[in-house]
C-alpha cells in the first residue's frame, strides 16, 4: 500500500500540502550516506539507511536514529525513524500498511497522560529517555500521579512534581520514560512519548513497522484533537512514539561520521538525533534555547584525541605563520590556547597592512573599509559619510579594529537644521570618536565642525592624546563659532605640537608668554616631533604649530614689552604685504615666527584677528 | 663514510650519514662541541642522545632527512613569504598518513627541536593548509580540539572579526 493511497495528495488543499511532515519509517535517501559508519547491529536498520540512499528527498526535517540491540528473540524498537518533509506523491513504502483511523476514545491511554492532553496546559515538557532528565517550563494541572500506569517511582515523583506549580497554556512536547526493571538491570527503551503540536489543519501518518495510523483534523475541530497518535501494535496497546512537531528549537545532532554526512548534507535541516548510547550535542544555533541543565547531557563526540593544542607555542606559531589574516580570525575561535597564540606579535604582520585605509558609506548605515586587513600606525580616511551619531558610532567600532594615528575626515554632511539636543548627542559622539588618535585632521567639513570645537572639546582630546588637531575651513565659519577660551585652557594648549582652531580666541596679552614657555619645552617639542617623524609620509602633518583668533592685534609694542630679553631674541621680519614676527629661545635656538592677519567678517563691518605661529629649530627655519 | 649514532629517548640507537645531519642545527652544533669531525675522534663510540625524541618519530626524522639530502639548508630567520610556499608531493603524502594523529604533530615538535628549517617549515605549512578555508567549528571538530568557549566569548570573537567580512 502506497502513502497516496491513504492519502491522495491531489485531494489536499495548497494549504493542507505545505505543512506537513511526515514520519516515515523508511524513506527515501540522502546524497553520499552511508551507513557503514554507523554503529548499529540491525540489518533492518541498515537496508533502510541503504533504501536512503537510492533516493533523494528534498528535506529532512527530523531523523531519528537509535541504537538497535539484537536480542535472543526480539528486537527493539525500530533503529531509526526518519522525519521528512516531502511531496506526498514521492511517499512509498515497501512495508504492508494497514491505516486504521484513530479512535481517541479507545486508545489505550492512561488516565494521567489523557489528563495531560486533554488539559492541554503543558508546554515543552521533555522527559529524556535516560529517565533522569526532564525539564517543564510551567506546569501541568490535574494530573493525579496515583493513575499513573508506570513502575518508575522516579517517573511518578517527576509526573507529581508536574502538578505543584501553575497551569500551562498548551503542549508543546511531552516525552514520558518508563524504566522497566529486567532480570539483566538493563533498562528498555521509552515506554512512551508524547508530541502534541497545533497545526491549523493537519492530516498526519505514522507508520510503524506493522501499523499505520492515520488523523484527520478537520477545521474547526478543537486543537486537542489534532494530537496525533500511534501505537505499537503489542498485547498491551501502549502508545509508542507517536508524533513530533514540524521543529523545536532546541534541535540536536549527532556527531558521528554518519550523521555528519547527514548534517554536511545541504537537504537536511533541524536535525534531531535522539540519544542512544552515542554522544550527541545540540545544533550550535539552538543551544542557546536549550536549558542550561539538559544542555549538560548533550556532549559532543570526540572524534579524534586533541594533539592539536598540546603543541608548544614555538610550533604553533610556526604553523600560524602560513595563514592568511582571515584564517587566523577563524582559528581564534577555535579554543584558548590558539586565541591566545593567534594573538602573538610575530603575527602582526599578516594581521595588519600597511598603508591607509579609506572607509566610506556602503548602504544606509553600512559602511566599509577599502581592504579586509587592519591597518596599523596608518592613515585613515573618511570619506564623504553623514555627521549622524549612529554613523560616528559605528566608524569608532570599526576605527577601534586598527591602531589610528592619523585620521582625515573631508565633506562630512549634516542637515544645516540642528536641535540643540542632536547636536549635543553628535559632539560627543564625534569627541569619542577622535579620543586617543594622536592627528585628526578635518577638511570641507563646512559648518559642522566648527560648531563641534569648543574649550571643553578641545581639552577632552588634547587630555587623551591628541597631539595635532588641524581643521582647514572658512573664516566666516569660525567667526560664526568663535567662542573665548579661559587661563586654565592655555596647559592644554602647550601640549599641542600642530592646532588650527581660528574659531578659538584668546587674550592678546597671553600669546607671547605663551609661546615663551613652548619655547623652552625643547624636550617636549622633541618627544613630540619624534612622533611625527616616525610616521609614514602620508600621515604627517607639514604644519607645526598653532592658529588661532586674537582679542585684538598682536603688534610689535607688545611682544616687545612681554619678552624676556635675556633668554629670547625678538626680530621683526618684514614681508611684502604684512609683518612677521621672530622670537628665539637663545638657550636652544628653537624658533617660533607669529604671522597676524586679519579676515574682513560681516561683509567688511568687522575684522577677525587671527594669528598663526610656526615652531622650529633656528637652523631648520634659516 | 662517516657515521654518527642518535639515541632515541625509548633508547634506539640510529646510526646515520654525517652528511645528512648538516640539515639539523641542533645535532650540527653537537658535533662540532663534541669534536665528533675530528679524525682523532671515534664518532661511533659517541652517542648523541636526543632524549626529546622518541624512536618512531626519530626513525621518520631520519626517513626525510634522507630524502632531502644535499637539499640548501635554511639559515637565519625565515623571511620567505610562507604564503607561497608549496609541500612538494613527497613530503605531502609523507605527511598525509599521519596528518591528525599525535605522530606528525610530534614530528613537527621534533623538527622544532632538532632546528631542522626545512622539515619544520614544510610540516607546518602541511598542517597549515588543513585550515584554510575552515571555520572555527570545523577545525575544532577537524582536529578533535575541545571548545573551550562560551556562547558570549564566540559571539564576541564573532563581532571581533565581523568587521572584516
Amino acid at each position: 500500500m502506497r502513502f497516496t493511497d491513504i492519502c491522495p495528495y491531489d485531494s489536499l488543499t495548497p494549504l493542507e500540502k505545505m505543512p506537513y511532515v511526515a514520519l516515515v519509517e523508511v524513506t527515501k535517501n540522502l546524497d553520499g550516506l552511508s551507513f557503514d559508519f554507523l554503529s548499529i547491529t540491525s540489518t533492518t536498520m541498515k537496508r533502510r539507511l541503504s533504501e536512503l540512499d537510492n533516493k533523494p528527498i528534498k528535506e529532512i526535517r527530523r531523523l531519528e536514529l537509535k541504537k538497535t540491540t539484537i536480542r535472543k528473540c526480539f528486537r527493539t524498537v525500530p533503529a531509526c525513524y526518519i522525519y521528512a518533509q516531502c511531496g506526498w506523491k514521492t511517499l512509498e513504502s515497501t512495508h504492508q500498511l494497514t491505516p486504521r483511523p484513530i479512535d481517541f476514545d479507545n486508545i489505550s491511554f492512561n488516565d494521567i497522560l489523557r489528563s495531560v492532553v486533554v488539559n492541554a496546559v503543558c508546554v515543552n515538557h521533555t522527559f529524556i529517555p535516560c529517565g533522569k532528565t526532564f525539564q517543564w517550563r510551567d506546569e501541568v494541572i490535574n494530573i493525579d500521579r496515583k493513575t499513573l500506569c508506570v513502575t518508575s517511582k522516579t517517573l511518578r515523583k517527576r509526573i507529581g512534581d508536574l502538578n505543584t506549580k501553575g497551569p500551562l497554556r498548551e503542549i508543546r512536547r511531552l516525552e514520558i520514560s518508563r524504566t522497566v526493571a529486567r532480570f539483566n538491570a538493563t533498562r528498555t527503551q521509552p515506554v512512551c512519548r508524547i508530541f502534541i503540536h497545533y497545526p491549523k489543519r493537519a492530516v498526519k501518518l505514522y507508520i510503524t513497522d506493522h501499523v499505520i495510523i492515520e488523523m484527520h483534523i478537520k477545521r474547526g475541530q478543537p486543537k486537542r484533537r489534532s494530537l496525533l497518535c500511534g501505537f505499537k501494535n503489542s498485547p498491551k496497546q501502549e502508545p509508542k512514539v507517536p508524533y513530533t512537531i514540524h521543529t523545536i528549537p532546541a534541535s540536536i545532532v549527532v556527531f558521528d561520521d554518519l550523521l555528519r554526512k547527514v548534517t554536511d548534507n545541504s537537504v537536511c535541516i533541524n536535525h534531531s538525533f535522539y540519544q542512544s548510547g552515542k554522544q550527541i550535542m545540540p545544533v550550535v544555533d539552538a543551544i542557546a534555547n536549550i536549558p542550561r541543565r539538559i544542555r549538560g547531557i548533550f556532549r559532543r563526540r570526540q572524534i579524534r584525541e586533541d594533539y592539536f593544542t598540546r603543541l608548544p607555542d614555538t610550533c604553533l606559531l610556526e604553523i600560524f605563520k602560513h595563514l592568511t589574516r582571515k584564517d587566523l580570525d577563524y582559528l581564534k575561535g577555535v579554543n584558548k590556547k590558539i586565541h591566545s597564540v593567534s594573538n602573538d606579535k610575530s603575527l602582526d604582520k599578516i594581521k595588519w597592512e600597511q598603508g591607509g585605509l579609506y572607509i566610506c558609506q556602503r548602504k544606509r548605515l553600512q559602511l566599509r573599509s577599502s581592504n579586509s586587513k587592519r591597518c596599523k600606525e596608518e592613515k585613515i580616511y573618511i570619506v564623504p559619510l553623514p555627521f549622524e551619531p549612529k554613523f560616528l558610532t559605528r566608524l569608532h567600532s570599526i576605527l577601534r579594529g586598527h591602531n589610528v594615528k592619523s585620521l582625515t575626515c573631508w565633506s562630512m554632511k549634516c542637515d544645516m537644521n540642528m536641535d540643540p539636543i542632536r547636536q549635543e548627542e553628535r559632539s560627543s559622539s564625534f569627541t569619542q570618536l577622535i579620543k586617543g588618535i594622536p592627528i585628526v585632521e578635518m577638511k570641507a567639513v563646512g559648518n559642522i565642525i566648527p560648531s563641534l570645537i569648543t574649550e571643553q572639546f578641545l581639552a577632552t582630546v588634547c587630555a587623551s592624546g591628541m597631539i595635532a588637531f588641524i581643521s582647514e575651513l572658512f573664516p566666516v565659519d569660525y567667526y560664526q563659532h568663535k567662542f573665548q577660551v579661559s587661563e586654565s585652557f592655555l596647559p592644554y594648549l602647550l601640549k599641542f605640537h600642530s592646532l588650527k582652531a581660528p574659531g578659538m580666541i584668546l587674550h592678546t596679552n597671553w600669546i607671547v608668554n605663551l609661546i615663551m614657555d613652548y619655547l623652552n619645552e625643547e624636550e617636549e617639542f622633541g618627544k613630540r616631533e619624534e612622533i611625527f617623524n616616525k610616521m609614514s609620509d602620508p600621515c604627517r602633518v607639514d604644519f607645526v604649530g598653532w592658529e588661532f583668533a586674537v582679542d585684538r592685534p598682536i603688534t610689535s609694542q607688545l611682544i616687545k614689552q612681554q619678552i624676556r630679553a635675556a633668554e629670547f631674541q625678538y626680530t621683526l621680519l618684514p614681508t611684502l604685504n604684512d609683518e612677521k614676527h621672530s622670537i628665539v629661545n637663545i638657550r636652544n635656538n628653537m624658533r617660533a615666527i607669529i604671522s597676524p592677519f586679519a579676515w574682513e567678517v560681516e561683509d567688511g563691518a568687522a575684522t577677525f584677528h587671527v594669528v598663526e605661529i610656526e615652531f622650529c629649530h633656528e637652523l631648520e627655519s634659516s | 663514510m662517516v657515521l654518527i649514532t642518535l639515541v632515541s629517548s625509548d633508547e634506539q640507537n640510529f646510526p646515520v650519514e654525517r652528511e645528512l645531519l648538516k640539515q639539523s642545527g641542533t645535532i650540527e652544533t653537537l658535533i662540532v662541541n663534541m669534536n665528533l669531525d675530528d679524525e682523532d675522534t671515534d664518532a661511533a663510540a659517541m652517542p648523541i642522545p636526543l632524549p626529546n625524541v622518541k624512536g618512531d618519530v626519530l626513525e621518520k626524522v631520519i626517513q626525510w632527512m634522507e630524502h632531502h639530502k644535499g637539499d640548501p639548508v635554511k639559515e637565519g630567520d625565515n623571511e620567505d613569504n610562507n604564503a607561497e610556499i608549496v609541500v612538494p608531493q613527497w613530503d605531502d603524502d609523507f605527511f598525509k598518513p599521519a596528518m591528525y594523529g599525535s605522530k606528525h604533530l610530534e614530528l613537527t615538535v621534533a623538527a622544532s627541536y632538532l632546528d631542522i628549517k626545512n622539515l619544520l617549515t614544510l610540516s607546518c605549512k602541511a598542517i597549515s593548509n588543513t585550515f584554510k578555508g575552515k571555520t572555527g567549528p570545523q577545525i575544532r571538530e577537524e582536529w578533535g580540539v575541545p571548545n573551550e568557549f562560551t556562547p558570549e566569548e564566540e559571539e564576541a570573537i564573532r563581532k571581533e572579526n565581523e568587521w572584516s567580512e
